[in-house]
């Protein structure tokens, strides 16, 4: 067909034609792509500005996407030093009444929080329409808000009031601490110290001592490095924690498992069981108005029962003030027994001292119902807790409630912000809500809990 | 040259081919140009356009370099016949050239004593009448050398009664390979000049008009100079040099008419009538001056040895010398396998029997190509073929409807017009043999075509008859060629112009 | 001619021959392909090769259905040329099962019904494509761009993918649309690579460029016209940009630039090349910017066949009044 001389000249022109068709490309891609660019940044800006002005938007390419088919895009503006400054999540949900609503909904980056609504036009024949003036009202209630977002109404009218505001009642206000009686692997015996007022948890601490007494407490060692844990620092956790436990009030909310960890506090993988155990004792102290010193006095007079001598007799003092001293070795005097002298349980110190010093004090046996009228009374809006947080709980749930009810197929132990709706337009306020909580569902897929 | 202007056609095929004309540039500087002595030739009586001359010796005779062996035969259109080397004649026997003529041939075997009949030599008065002139042309047997083999002295003659303007030298040679013609410029520039201003006084013409390749610049300086060297001599022609674009076949009359003249011929046209102009190749020039200068009459010409499997030889070889002897002295053809050709290798026929088929006048080059296998796929519509048809006509068209039978519908797409100059069988990308079809369907139309060009020609010729009819006996004479020469010149004789006759003709 | 045996001249033959010239239009080719696979990777480059093969496989199949003897040794390399054609003129996300369907109609209705290669008066890979155009217009809406087009992705070759909302390409810059970085066809993109290939063709032989030239000048004269009547404004841009990314110009070297399909006389490929023009221009302001593209070209393709016809009879014509005062 073609001579060998040919069909060689032939390929080589062919190769030429590849290298050339290459280069082309190639340098016409890089040439152009700048200007693509260019062209992209301002075709996003005249997008975004009106909810998130960033110098420059990156589209973000995610497998998270997939599971979200009302997800347009989502965005990631910077500023110009390239700074992350927020998301911008384009959207399409259905309303209601099966309608499409096609909006940008901008979120801080650091915080979540919504910072910018806005519609865009509508691009088919089954859209649904808000008025400029119901997105405005819809902005003003939305906006500065933390995804997720629920509507107050809409829960708190399902609930029972009194059952919500404050998780335990009868709490006597006061400080209350509780500290393990025993240490840990690692030489620490965690302690739990706690605020109460009102009726209510407004204070509370959970860190560890060393039992070696030159060593620093456990938050001061993880900030420094010297106690590792996997997950945040150990000092985080547990601020975490504390904070989560000051939302729920009550440590059953904490939904701890039973490998002692829990899913619902965002950055909290440690082990919680101890925190949840002196958390129980402290609470029971403080129905029982068994507050610090009378804790310290206590564990001095388990000392004492044991070794005629109280804590600062025998050097057991710290310059904190607590009793380092672990009672490892006198486990008979903190464990409940059964008839075949097995270990079933643990005594906690107000229990003991009552066992030490005879079940006579009234102030130890009887629950302390006198203050009950006043933590009632006393109406903990769950919206003064919100904001800081990562998507706890707020404490105006109930405890059933933490997996039977949920909105947008979240659960409201998530729900980061309650709002009112907009006056006169629930249905729309309810759709935007929705939108935003879609991007919630996406930003929780895709940062993997990394808020 | 003034005149800067390109002269072409339209379309036919560019030298920017794939075939790369220009590649010849660098041949014609190497050329080796040879003297052939061949052991014998072979010396065909029809070698014209015309009928056979006679052969006018025996077996066993000896014969002179120079000597006339064919003799026209008594009123007829045709010329005489020379011998170019001295020896024996062992044969004389009909032989079938590649054209499929039939013709007696005579065979003399070299005996390599280059003996010259006494004639041969430079004439020493060059006074000639223009009858004088056209009748030694004629007695030298000159005929066109470009390969339409018409006697020149009866071209000469048509192209004085007609009294043409224009007298056209063909310098064009623009088949493939061969370079005979631009041989002939390079080695004998003067002869070219002479032998055209010679026969431009002949004819009578005012201009005259070389026509060569704008690309031929080695060529076109030697007949510059040439001319430079005689145009005192030669007052009253006005010379000129016309380029052409380098095209095939540029050389054809019809198309130097187009592309000179812008005129279309048809069929059966003439230059002379239609523009007043006459064209000659110019190895006939040459051959012509020679004659008239030199006494030579036409017994040897210039021969390409050429194709893509050989270089570029040019050899001047005695008429007949049997194509062998020819590749014998082209040293740089190896392979046994590739393709004879005689003639271009476009418009040429294959050699079967090297051996006995001679050089003839008409025979400017002889082909040396590979054989090559051209894939045959079916026609794609390209329309290349008609786009390189110097005649524009549509082979494809006229191929499909030969094929199918339609041969009164092919001839209305102008199937006769065409000149088998193969331009499109060269180009066919599907490899389809389309001019051999078509010239074939061409040529028998021909026949009738010139049937009828007969019987005006007839008419045409018709008041020399009688002329010519009163010295017929003279041209019986045409016992040797030297007592005719001196006969020729003296009786001033004009040529025997005959009707073209109906011919075999390819 | 009476030397019955052996080859007749002439004896030397250009190296031009059908396959060679097809293997030329696949060189020229190259540059969109490499272009195409460049932007759109591998699923673009399986494609070409699909279509290619399928080609060649519908080819070999219709022959043998019409029971055409083809010879042995004769590779038909049009067909590969038809399928790339085809696949270059596909949107990037376009399932393989689309493409066969251009290519069974392309090879079946517009090159074999009509007698194979050569014979064919339709380009059939002008005709294939806007088969599918007109017959599944949804499934050929895929053009997945910038972030949403993936080099290695290949799902869109087995399954349908969402339409993708084409950008307003007259947002894009010139240097973007010149060098082919927007999205569009996978081949018709990137004007260089399209000049590149017609300058090859040119050079090789292969293309005649009456058509494509009085083309591109009639839409470039004639666009401002066209464009004043049907929407009152005009603008430059809109011409370069329509010129740029319609696919025209590829059009214009590879479907109007055929031998086969396309008039071979001056004066017809040109009237041919300026009807395409006007029907491209008067159409596209009704019909999808493919159509508007593709059938002119088809109707020129009919009207290339008769054109020649005529400009033949005319000059037959001339001869014969000729012959009329010669006699």
């Amino acid at each position: 067909m073609m001579t060998r001389s040919q069909l060689k000249k032939f390929i080589t022109e062919v190769v030429l034609l590849f290298i050339l068709g290459a280069a082309i490309v190639i340098a016409g891609y890089f040439i152009s792509q700048n200007n693509a660019e260019k062209r992209v940044q301002s075709e996003y800006h005249t997008r975004f500005d009106s909810v998130l002005d960033s110098y420059s938007y990156k589209k973000v390419k995610s497998k998270a996407l997939e599971d979200f088919p009302e997800i347009d895009g989502v965005y990631i503006g910077y500023s110009a030093t390239g700074i992350a400054e927020g998301y911008v999540i384009d959207l399409t949900v259905k309303s209601l009444s099966e309608q499409d609503l096609s909006m940008l909904v901008a979120l801080d980056y650091e915080s979540t929080r919504v910072v910018g609504l806005t519609l865009n036009p509508g691009n088919g024949e089954n859209d649904y329409t808000i008025s400029d003036s119901e997105m405005e009202l819809i902005r003003e209630t939305v906006i500065g808000r933390q995804i997720p977002i629920a509507f107050e109404t809409e829960d708190s009218s399902e609930d029972d009031d009194a059952s919500d505001k404050v998780a335990i009642t009868g709490l006597h206000d006061g400080v209350y601490y509780a500290q393990r009686l025993f240490d840990d692997r690692n030489k620490y015996i965690d302690y739990v110290e706690m605020e109460v007022s009102n009726g209510v948890i407004t204070k509370v601490k959970w860190d560890a001592f060393s039992t070696d007494k030159t060593n620093q407490d456990r938050s001061e060692a993880s900030l420094r490095g010297a106690y590792e844990i996997s997950g945040l620092d150990w000092a985080t956790q547990s601020y975490n924690l504390c904070h989560a436990l000051l939302e729920c009030q009550n440590p059953d909310n904490l939904a701890m498992k039973s490998n002692g960890t829990t899913d619902i506090v965002d950055g909290v993988t440690c082990d919680i069981r101890p925190f949840v155990e002196l958390a129980k004792e402290c609470i029971n102290n403080a129905k029982a108005g068994y507050d610090k010193d009378d804790y310290m006095n206590g564990i001095n007079a388990m000392l004492t029962s044991l070794y005629d001598k109280n804590s600062e007799d025998l050097g057991y003092t710290n310059s904190d003030g607590h009793i380092v001293f672990s009672f490892e070795k006198t486990p008979e005097i903190y464990t409940i027994y059964n008839d075949d002298e097995v270990a079933v349980g643990v005594l906690e110190v107000r229990q003991i001292e009552a066992k030490i010093r005879g079940a006579s004090d009234p102030s130890l046996s009887l629950p302390d119902a006198q203050d009950n009228g006043d933590a009632s009374g006393n109406d903990i809006s769950s919206g003064e807790y919100d904001y800081s947080e990562d998507g706890l709980t707020s404490g105006g749930d109930a405890d059933e409630q933490i997996f039977t009810d949920s909105l947008d197929d979240l659960p409201m132990s998530e729900m980061a912000s309650f709002i009112e709706p907009a006056p006169d337009c629930y249905e729309q306020t309810r759709t935007v809500v929705k939108a935003c909580n879609t991007c919630y569902k996406f930003l929780k897929e895709y940062m993997n809990w990394k808020v | 040259m003034a005149d800067r202007k390109r002269y072409s056609f339209y379309r036919g095929l560019f030298t920017g081919d794939v075939l790369n004309f220009s590649k010849r540039s660098p041949f014609v500087k190497e050329i080796m140009f040879e003297r052939i002595y061949p052991t014998k030739i072979i010396l065909p009586m029809k070698m014209h356009y015309g009928v056979p001359a006679i052969p006018a010796v025996k077996v066993g005779d000896y014969v002179k370099i120079g000597q006339c062996v064919g003799i026209p035969a008594k009123g007829t259109f045709s010329v005489p016949v020379h011998s170019g080397i001295s020896g024996k004649v062992t044969d004389i026997s009909d032989i079938r050239l590649p054209n499929g003529i039939l013709t007696p041939a005579i065979t003399i075997v070299n005996d390599q004593k280059r003996t010259k009949l006494d004639s041969v030599k430079p004439r020493s008065g060059l006074s000639l009448t223009a009858k004088e002139a056209i009748s030694l042309i004629r007695n030298a047997g000159i005929c066109g050398m470009g390969g339409e083999g018409i006697p020149t002295a009866a071209k000469l003659q048509r192209a004085r009664t007609e009294s043409v303007k224009d007298f056209l030298v063909n310098c064009l040679q623009s088949e493939p390979y061969s370079t005979s013609d631009l041989v002939a410029i390079t080695e004998y520039p003067d002869y070219v000049v002479l032998g055209s201003c010679a026969c431009a006084r002949a004819v009578g013409a005012s201009r005259c008009i070389f026509l060569i390749s704008e690309n031929r610049k080695e060529q076109r300086h030697e007949l510059e100079n040439s001319l430079a060297k005689i145009r005192n001599d030669f007052k009253d022609l006005e010379f000129e040099i016309k380029l052409f674009r380098e095209r095939f076949p540029q050389g054809y009359y019809r198309l130097v008419a187009r592309a000179l003249y812008k005129k279309n011929l048809a069929a059966g046209e003439t230059l002379e009538r239609s523009c007043k102009a006459v064209l000659f190749n110019c190895s006939t020039m040459l051959a012509c001056w020679e004659t008239l200068s030199d006494n030579i009459p036409m017994m040897s010409r210039i021969v390409s040895v050429t194709g893509d499997a050989s270089g570029g030889h040019n050899m001047l070889v005695p008429i007949g010398t049997p194509i062998s002897e020819l590749l014998l002295n082209a040293q740089d053809i190896k392979n046994g396998s590739d393709r004879i050709v005689w003639g271009n290798c476009l418009t040429g026929i294959e050699v079967k029997d090297p051996e006995n088929t001679p050089v003839v006048k008409t025979t400017s080059v002889i082909s040396v190509v590979r054989r090559i296998e051209v894939p045959k796929t079916p026609c794609i519509h390209c329309g290349l073929c008609s786009e390189c048809c110097p005649m524009n006509l549509s082979p494809n068209t006229i191929f499909e409807m030969l094929n199918q039978g339609l041969r009164q519908k092919a001839a209305e797409e102008g199937a006769r017009e065409c000149i088998a100059c193969g331009s499109c069988s060269y180009v066919c990308p599907s490899g389809i043999d389309l001019t051999p079809a078509i010239a074939s369907f061409a040529g028998e139309g021909r026949i009738i075509e010139s049937n009828s060009l007969l019987d005006n020609s007839v008419a045409m010729g018709r008041p020399y008859e009688d002329f010519d009819m009163s010295s017929v006996g003279e041209a019986s004479l045409l016992e040797d060629y030297s007592d005719n020469s001196e006969d020729g010149r003296k009786s001033a004789s004009d040529s025997i112009t005959l009707p073209f006759e109906k011919d075999k003709e390819v | 001619m009476s030397n019955s045996s052996g080859k007749l001249a002439p004896y030397i033959h250009t190296e031009k021959s059908a396959p060679y010239i097809y293997m030329t239009y696949l060189a020229a080719l190259v540059p969109c392909c490499v272009c195409s696979i460049f932007y759109y990777g591998l699923r673009a480059a399986l494609l070409i090769l699909f279509c290619m093969v399928t080609f060649v496989l519908a080819d070999r199949f219709c022959g043998r259905l019409s029971g055409r003897r083809v010879t042995g040794d004769y590779f038909d390399i049009s067909s590969l040329v038809s399928g790339m054609l085809i696949a270059l003129m596909l949107p990037p996300d376009t399932t393989l099962l689309t493409a066969l369907a251009a290519v069974v109609f392309a090879s079946l209705i517009t090159k074999q019904v009509f007698g194979g290669a050569g014979s064919n008066i339709l380009n059939s890979a002008c005709a294939g494509r806007l088969f599918v155009e007109l017959a599944w217009p949804t499934n050929l809406q895929g053009f997945s761009y910038r972030e949403a087009n993936s080099r290695l992705a290949l799902k869109s070759l087995i399954f349908q993918q969402e339409p993708f909302k084409l950008p307003d390409i007259s947002q894009f810059s010139l240097a973007e649309l010149v060098a082919g970085n927007y999205p569009g066809m996978i081949g018709t993109t990137c004007l260089i690579c399209i000049v590149a290939g017609g300058i090859f063709l040119i050079l090789k032989g292969s293309m005649r460029l009456y058509s494509p030239v009085s083309y591109v000048l009639t839409i470039v004269t004639l666009y401002p016209v066209a464009t004043l009547i049907a929407d009152k404004t005009f603008t430059y841009d809109g011409m370069i940009v329509y010129l740029l990314s319609s696919g025209a110009m590829f059009v214009a070297v590879f479907l109007l630039g055929d031998l086969t399909t396309m008039p071979s006389r001056f004066a017809s490929g040109v009237f041919a090349g300026v009807v395409c023009g006007l029907l491209t221009l008067i159409t596209k302001t009704f019909l999808s910017p493919v159509v508007s593209l593709l059938a002119p070209v088809l109707a020129v393709n009919f009207l290339s066949f008769v054109l020649d016809f005529f400009s033949k009879t005319l000059s037959r014509r001339k001869i014969r009044s000729r012959e009329v005062d010669v006699s």
